[in-house]
């Protein structure tokens, strides 16, 4: 049954969803959960708690609005574009030095979301990123990836705090390059 | 705003601004950048917590409860609410709320009409009585006047008749 519902369209899986059909919504957020986590994390950088929080209301718009997509729409790309005027929303209530809670908006036009990458690309590139490093900057991105801090990095590599970012931003933009077809 | 100002708060693990996240919004290059330093900083694709996938499970069976609930609940008060409607119908075609408002003021009307009727009665049969007591009073002279007339009294018939008009309009007093 599951196996049956995994090579369903996602318009006929939304269709189940209308019906309430539990299987059918889990083998649909399975299939965007990863891409829609990834997207959000693009838009959101250095703010987890606030992926968390959007990626959990995207989809309990998606729950509430689910006769709003139209069958001619990828399922991701209107996923997308409901996460996107939310992460706008919070950015424009920043801007405007407010905190007030999120509106309530709908795609309404469509967006492309970047596929999800492949794992054995995604390792590779990485691992090709971090080879092409200097062996201070592979260090930088090794302890950020173990949580350390910059501050303590930098105390470290007995190094400043704007050298040691420095080592990162370099180290991303080169993984940037790398992964430039796939990003 | 500069992309290099975006990047560098991205590498620095800081939220971004308003300014600067509308900056990222609207920049596919700061984008990529974002998506790049969040794979290097994972090792890989940022996944999702357990807890997080629970929430939405969880978003998901409250929707279906909820929709699952008022879909019972339509199914039962439908119908209720179809018989209530034409118990209505029935009623309202039986005269039932239209009886009490229309004819109310006809049965007030009906009331001070047989009030009317009944004054009108009333006089009439006062008239009839007084009418019969008075042919019973020429009844009761004449029977008078002809016992005087047996017992040998004369007396005429203008007398008589004068008699009879002075009872019924009290001609002496005048």
């Amino acid at each position: 049954m599951k196996q049956e519902l995994a090579q369903l369209t996602d318009s006929e899986l939304v269709d189940r969803c209308r019906r309430h059909d539990d299987a059918a919504f889990n083998v649909l957020y399975n299939r965007y959960r990863l891409q829609l986590f990834s997207y959000l994390h693009k838009l959101l950088p250095g703010n987890r708690s606030l992926v968390d929080d959007i990626f959990q209301q995207v989809w309990m718009k998606a729950l509430s609005y689910w006769d709003r997509y139209n069958d001619q729409q990828r399922f991701l790309a209107w996923l997308c574009r409901i996460g996107h005027n939310l992460v706008m929303d919070h950015y424009r209530s920043e801007a405007r030095g407010e905190k007030v809670e999120l509106t309530d908006n709908l795609p309404s036009e469509y967006v492309g979301a970047g596929e999800r990458i492949d794992r054995e690309i995604l390792e590779k590139a990485l691992g090709n990123a971090l080879a092409d490093l200097s062996p201070e900057q592979r260090e930088v991105v090794e302890l950020r990836q173990k949580g350390v801090s910059f501050k303590e990095i930098a105390e470290i590599q007995n190094s400043n705090l704007n050298t040691v970012l420095g080592r990162m931003h370099y180290a991303v933009n080169k993984l940037k390059v790398l992964l430039r077809d796939y990003l | 705003m500069k992309c290099q100002d975006v990047e560098w708060k991205i590498v620095s693990g800081e939220p971004l601004t308003g300014q600067e996240g509308l900056h990222l919004l609207e920049c596919e290059e700061c984008q990529k950048f974002a998506h790049a330093h969040q794979m290097l900083q994972d090792g890989g694709e940022a996944t999702p917590d357990a807890s997080l996938d629970e929430a939405v499970a969880s978003a998901w069976q409250r929707e279906t409860v909820l929709e699952r609930r008022l879909r019972i609940a339509r199914r039962v008060l439908m119908p209720v609410a179809a018989a209530l409607l034409m118990l209505l119908g029935v009623w309202a075609l039986r005269g039932g709320a239209g009886t009490s408002k229309v004819v109310e003021p006809q049965v007030a009307q009906t009331e001070s009409a047989m009030k009317t009727e009944l004054v009108e009665d009333a006089w009439t049969l006062g008239w009839e009585t007084a009418e019969q007591e008075l042919d019973e009073l020429e009844i009761g002279l004449a029977l008078l006047e002809m016992d005087k007339a047996l017992s040998g009294q004369q007396t005429s018939v203008e007398s008589l008749s004068y008699d009879m008009l002075s009872l019924e309009f009290g001609l002496e007093e005048l």
